[in-house]
């Protein structure tokens, strides 16, 4: 009785938690929150029954569930408890769990191999799936699971998918090589038996017609290979034509792969050398000359910097980037300029609202404003600082300024330096803008007399901080060392303000008197006064003052000892002024609070007490570095800006010298294109009943770059000369004159139509559901029909090419 | 190659992680590495640039945003913030220890895959901005996102393609949206109704090739072609709409000539243009069946678009950046056309501020018999289009005309403000005049103040000149009026107009239904396609007026 009291007591339990659940789910449907709230409620054996549920909405739910505990870093739930419950899922026939079960291997698969590799059969299965995509997804999982002993299956299926006709999965088969080829380093010698089968493969899809494949062919290419640029030989016309179409990611791996191609397998172009008037070779040296406009090069060179040109509206900053790159190293500066890719680099700062992306273009403007000045001169105001402009975006802009000054500009950039010196809130700003004042001063004498008057008004009308104080006197410092002579007013009226504000900050006024030390060997007469009023204050200096002082009077000892000796041949101590003053300063140094300025008391009094009066001369009168560098070096320039510009951006610019062995044999032409493979072609002759129009492919691509007109049997024929054979293609453009059976037949409405830009067909299609069998035998069909079409098209082709030399 | 991705708040707090390896460090393994290895790289911006005093405080100690960062011997780092969504996004990348392999892509790569794959979540959930809470909830959909944009350790090649993304990974519908898609349906039905003459035909076609295309779309092979990568050849919409919103972003800065700080002149004279730029981007939301070719023809209002940045879609060759027309076959759902950037420095139309923007402003000091007044006037131009503006923010700055003299000794006291209200910041050198969150066009607001000090007696202390000529006196000096009013920043936003004037001449849609699967309808059946008008919207992050 009890007992079934109690079974009754159970049931009712179940029936009431099902119920509740059921209204879980019903209420999940009414929100992404509430779903939300709903799934983290499961608990992990709650998890692990839905998971093997026939009810496929449960399944997901699990899913989404375990996805969603790695997605979040949640540690609650050990997900990798449920491996073969998960698993067992890839059998589900609803794509999206499969795809989720294969988010979950790649993260566990390696940790448990045996048990995932039961899960590779019903993958394989999809590889045969009639879906495009499936077929996809069933490549990228097969690849992704890093277990030894699938090697050799994914070998096969790769060598299969091949030949696919979808693209999509041409481009799955590239990326399925790519790991395989990245897999090999952590495999034994003996099992890296498969690199030459990737390279086979390799070889083969580079020949395809399809962009898109092309695009992950050179991600590949890349990776793997980039030092294989001898493959690129055949295919060089070919992918310049179609660097359009290609996908923003491969185009700037192409456009560093052919920059690298060209310098190795294309002779260097001439130009005339304005200085020598003679025929000369691009160099790296060039780029001093003022302009060297007419410059020759070869064709192929030139079709693929014309090529380049569709780019500067790329959406992606990457490929304008290195776009600029290619004409900076295959070209002159004034093509650079020409081709106006250095207005879009200006865009892609302006419109980005990266950082990274904004300092790294900012960079490279600095970079290429060094390089030749004229590339943004006209324009420099766009330069300065906007409201927003903060850290190391208005240093980096402030830094392009100061490229870009001159001669015609020097008045406006000033008066804006001015500006922020005075009112920027930001001390980095400040900091940087006096920096560049140095630049302006570089520009005339006048400029460097006023902005030194400048600044001495400013120090001393405002109470200005430290820092700024301190970068004050830097550039006047650094000023008045390139040529104190021309500077006694300006040295005087600081003598005047290092009397007038003692409560000046301490780093600024040992700057001052360093200063000082350094005119002991210039102008001699004005020092003994100045050290005189030092000795007075040394007491109420600070610390750096007080090292300055130290120092000012060792470095006057040193001249004075310097100068007995040469009128009297001896020193004699007692009769000097300043060894006197020296003597007290020394004395009072020597009882310093600080130990750094104690020791350096001994160290400068050890070298005195000892007469050894040549080591003080050259210790405290070696000539200073001056800050004059106004070449336009680039190496200096690099140099100067060593902190600034990061490692990579140097490596980028590293400039890669031009091959001067390049074989130049008359007749043979290495860059001779190759045979396309196109795909499409097999479905079309092997399924006669259903075919597809390639007319808008060709139409939208035709489009989108006139010089290739896209369609690639165009290409060939231009390049072959042999504009009316395209035996490669069959595409069915109403351009063609060579057509299939099936398009003829198909084509007869839009032919009439074909001069208007666009024509749209009607197809009908009919076509049978094929099972899975069916496919398999026409698929193998296709494979013999691709080799007899390619030796057909191959050999035809290379009548063709014969003809053309 | 690429290892792993996160995406963290605005405090460094983990939202998602994407882990494609049994090698990818989680989140908290990671922070410990970037902790230790390169602590700057975890500053934030502390919650935005809104906060602009601790921002600015932060850029005043030298503290730099950083946005990469290594933190082993070929591991790298990288951050990128989304201004528009408020969230970090990480990534870590193994750069090869292969010399011969090239680490050049890795320059800006990670940051431009970030930024594109931040965007493709906005697109893909059709949202102006992903909550934390979208991403949590839609955890599943996210990883799955990150796994079509990278394959292999490597960005996948048409793996950013809208079309394809949506094609595997199917959207959710939920119930919400059943009802909206309703709601729609019957409004499209009643729409129908009043226009029976094209409306119904229409329909009826497009449900009959509707389902003569289900039936035929299970044969192999008819997916695969697609006319262009960027579109699905089989998109059947029922609503044929198209939209195109345009935005500009400007920031400027103008600089008041010396001649009207001592006398009232009238306003907007002698302002010079400094610098300035204006931002633009062209949204589209694209329903179009079949396979349309829209153009858009843009009056540039003079302007030189140079080389704006363009959706792979746009034919390039017929494209001139002086008379611009687009022409393209649009993605279907949201996608960014162009993006494009005026220099308005050096540009010989802009002449004066009153052609940028409608709210012009002036400033005055040295007013009141004692000069220790000021005078700032906004005049919200009245416009036809434009009738009212949002979340006007006028910034004062005050700049002690010599640096360094006890702060303290001043106090800045409004007499008269016609609209809003005036917070002063804490250094006593700001303030913010604040207005409602919207302001009605044609007005103009006054706002009087005074700058106090503590002993203002003399006060016939008066020019800058005076400032920089007597400096050795400065510290005897009186302290009069020390203080000036020396900047103004205005921020705005407003719809219905763009600043620069840039607007749609035209938008032409050429829809046919195309290909497969209407098989038996005319060939080139041109539908109507409802065009919404154009949506502007003008922002002005920052127009700044400055005197020397």
């Amino acid at each position: 009785m009890v007992d079934s009291i109690s079974h009754l007591a159970s049931a009712l339990e179940s029936a009431r938690s099902i119920t509740k659940e059921a209204a879980a789910v019903v209420s999940s449907k009414l929100g992404e929150s509430s779903y939300t709230q709903f799934s983290q409620s499961l608990d992990s054996e709650q998890l692990s029954t839905y998971l093997n549920s026939r009810n496929s909405r449960e399944v997901k739910d699990a899913m989404k569930r375990i996805i969603a505990t790695m997605a979040s870093g949640d540690t609650s739930l050990n997900v990798e408890y449920f491996f073969a419950d998960v698993l067992k899922n890839i059998t589900s026939n609803d794509p999206k769990v499969k795809r989720l079960v294969y988010i979950y291997l790649l993260r566990f698969a390696e940790r448990d191999p045996d048990l995932a590799l039961l899960s590779v059969n019903s993958i394989q299965k999809l590889l045969n799936d009639s879906d495009q995509e499936l077929r996809c997804f069933a490549i990228k999982a097969l690849c992704d699971i890093k277990i030894q002993s699938l090697i050799p299956i994914m070998i096969h299926s790769l060598k299969k998918a091949v030949t696919d006709p979808s693209a999509l999965v041409r481009v799955e088969v590239v990326y399925g090589l790519l790991k395989l080829y990245r897999w090999r380093t952590s495999l034994d010698e003996d099992e890296v038996d498969f690199l030459d089968t990737i390279e086979t493969l390799f070889q083969d899809l580079l020949c395809d017609s399809e962009p898109r494949v092309i695009s992950a062919c050179i991600i590949l290419f890349q990776n793997a290979y980039p030092t294989k640029l001898e493959w690129l030989h055949g295919h060089f016309r070919y992918y310049c034509k179609i660097l359009k179409q290609l996908d923003s990611w491969s185009q700037s791996a192409l456009i560093e792969l052919l920059i690298k191609y060209s310098k190795t397998y294309i002779q260097a172009p001439t130009f005339i050398n304005p200085v020598t008037n003679k025929k000369q070779q691009l160099s790296e040296d060039c780029f001093s000359f003022p302009t060297s406009n007419e410059i020759d090069m070869d064709a192929d060179l030139f079709l693929f910097l014309n090529q380049l040109l569709p780019l500067r509206y790329s959406s992606n900053p990457l490929v304008i980037m290195t776009c600029c790159n290619a004409f900076y190293q295959l070209s002159t500066p004034s093509k650079l300029k020409d081709s106006r890719f250095s207005e879009a680099l200006y865009r892609v700062y302006s419109i980005s609202e990266s950082e990274g992306i904004q300092t790294t273009i900012l960079q490279t403007i600095l970079f290429y404003a060094h390089i030749d000045i004229t590339l943004f001169s006209n324009q420099f105001q766009i330069f300065f600082l906007l409201p927003e402009d903060q850290g190391e975006i208005a240093t980096f802009k402030l830094k392009i300024l100061s490229a870009l000054v001159n001669e015609m500009n020097v008045k406006e950039v000033l008066y804006e330096l001015k500006y922020y010196i005075l009112f920027s809130q930001t001390e980095q700003i400040i900091l940087a803008a006096v920096e560049m004042l140095i630049a302006c001063a570089n520009i005339s004498f006048e400029l460097e007399n006023h902005i030194m008057k400048w600044l001495i008004k400013i120090m001393e009308s405002n109470n200005l901080s430290p820092n700024v104080l301190d970068s004050f006197v830097d550039v006047i410092r650094k000023l008045i060392i390139t040529n104190p002579l021309r500077h006694m007013k300006i040295i005087l009226k600081l003598a005047n303000v290092l009397e007038a504000h003692p409560d000046m900050a301490d780093n600024a006024r040992a700057g001052l008197i360093w200063l000082f030390g350094e005119m002991t060997t210039v102008e001699f007469r004005i020092c003994p006064d100045i050290l005189r009023k030092l000795v007075r204050s040394y007491t109420i200096e600070g610390v750096e003052s007080r090292n300055a002082i130290l120092l000012f009077a060792a470095k006057l000892l040193s001249c004075e000892v310097d100068k007995q000796i040469e009128m009297n041949g001896q020193f004699n101590k007692a009769d000097s002024i300043i060894a006197k003053m020296y003597d007290d300063i020394i004395y009072l140094a020597k009882f310093d609070d600080e130990y750094d300025v104690r020791d350096r008391a001994r160290y400068i009094s050890s070298i005195f007490d000892s007469e050894k009066y040549q080591i003080a001369t050259l210790l405290f009168q070696a000539p200073k570095p001056t800050t004059r560098f106004k070449d336009n070096n680039l190496m200096s320039f690099i140099q100067d800006n060593e902190e600034t510009i990061g490692n990579d951006i140097k490596e980028y610019f590293n400039y890669i010298p031009w091959d001067e062995n390049v074989e130049t044999e008359e007749g043979s032409d290495i860059r001779k294109p190759v045979d396309l493979k196109d795909y499409n072609r097999y479905k079309k002759s092997i399924s006669s009943n259903s075919f597809i129009s390639k007319n808008n492919i060709s139409r939208s691509f035709a489009g989108q770059n006139s010089d290739s007109d896209a369609n690639i049997s165009k290409v060939n024929a231009t390049i072959t000369s042999m504009s009316d054979r395209t035996v490669t293609t069959t595409s069915s453009t109403p351009k063609y004159k060579l057509q299939s059976l099936d398009d003829f037949f198909s084509d007869v409405p839009a032919k009439k139509s074909s001069s208007k830009p666009r024509t749209m067909k009607t197809i009908i299609i009919e076509e049978e559901d094929t099972s899975s069998e069916e496919e398999e035998s026409s698929s193998e069909a296709e494979e013999t029909g691709t080799s007899d079409d390619e030796e057909e098209t191959s050999s035809s082709d290379n009548d063709s090419s014969d003809d053309s030399i | 190659m690429y290892i792993s991705f996160y995406i963290t708040d605005s405090r460094n707090g983990l939202i998602f992680q994407y882990l494609p390896s049994n090698d990818a460090p989680s989140f908290k393994n990671l922070w410990t590495r970037i902790q230790s290895t390169c602590p700057q790289l975890g500053h934030t911006r502390i919650d935005g640039v809104e906060d602009e005093f601790i921002y600015q405080r932060i850029s005043e100690s030298n503290i730099q945003t950083y946005t990469h960062s290594l933190v082993g011997k070929d591991l790298e780092v990288f951050k990128y913030y989304s201004h528009t969504n408020n969230l970090y996004y990480w990534c870590l990348v193994s750069r090869s220890s292969d010399i011969t392999q090239p680490s050049h892509g890795f320059i800006m790569e990670p940051h431009i895959l970030m930024e594109e794959i931040d965007e493709m979540l906005l697109d893909y959930f059709n949202k102006d901005k992903i909550t934390v809470k979208k991403i949590v909830n839609n955890y599943d959909q996210i990883t799955l996102i990150f796994n079509c944009c990278v394959n292999g350790g490597e960005p996948m090649t048409g793996g950013m393609y809208m079309n394809r993304v949506k094609s595997i990974i199917p959207m959710k519908s939920d119930f919400s949206k059943v009802i909206n898609s309703t709601a729609h349906t019957i409004q499209n039905a009643v729409a129908r109704r009043q226009y029976p003459s094209n409306g119904q035909i229409d329909n009826a076609s497009k449900m009959f090739s509707s389902m003569s295309g289900d039936n035929k779309s299970g044969s192999p092979f008819t997916q695969d072609v697609e006319v262009v990568p960027w579109r699905s050849n089989k998109i059947m919409e029922d609503k044929n709409e198209f939209y195109l919103d345009i935005k500009e972003t400007m920031s400027i800065v103008m600089e008041k000539g010396k001649s009207s700080s001592k006398k009232r002149t009238s306003h907007h004279t002698g302002f010079k243009l400094v610098n300035g730029k204006i931002t633009g981007t062209l949204d589209c939301r694209s329903y179009l069946g079949g396979t349309p070719l829209v153009s858009v023809n843009l009056n540039n209002c003079g302007y030189d678009f140079g080389f704006p940045s363009l959706h792979d879609c746009v034919e390039i060759d017929q494209f001139d950046s002086k008379d611009t027309t687009l022409s393209f076959i649009p993605p279907n759902g949201k996608f960014k056309l162009m993006k494009y950037n005026l220099n308005l420095a050096g540009n010989e139309k802009v002449k004066n501020w009153n052609q940028l923007g409608i709210v012009s402003i002036d400033y005055m000091n040295n007013l009141g018999a004692k000069e220790d007044e000021f005078e700032v006037t906004v005049n919200i131009g009245s416009s036809r289009k434009v009738n009212k503006i949002r979340d006007l923010d006028i910034e004062l700055q005050f700049v002690n005309q010599k640096k360094g003299i006890d702060k303290s000794h001043h106090k800045i006291r409004i007499l008269r403000s016609t609209h809003g209200r005036f917070n002063q910041m804490a250094n006593q050198e700001r303030g913010n005049w604040l207005f409602d969150s919207e302001m009605a066009t044609g007005t103009t607001a006054i706002l009087r103040g005074c700058i106090e000090s503590q002993d203002s007696e003399e006060m016939s202390f008066a020019e800058e000149e005076v400032a920089q000529e007597e400096v050795n006196h400065a510290s005897k000096a009186t302290p009069g009026a020390l203080y000036k009013l020396n900047r103004v920043v205005i921020r705005y936003n407003h719809e219905g107009e763009t600043l620069s004037g840039i607007a749609v001449n035209a938008i032409k849609a050429d829809t046919h239904s195309s290909s497969s699967y209407s098989g038996n309808s005319n060939s080139s059946s041109n539908i109507k396609v409802a065009f919404k008008g154009v949506k502007y919207l003008s922002c002005v992050q920052a127009a700044e007026m400055r005197t020397y």
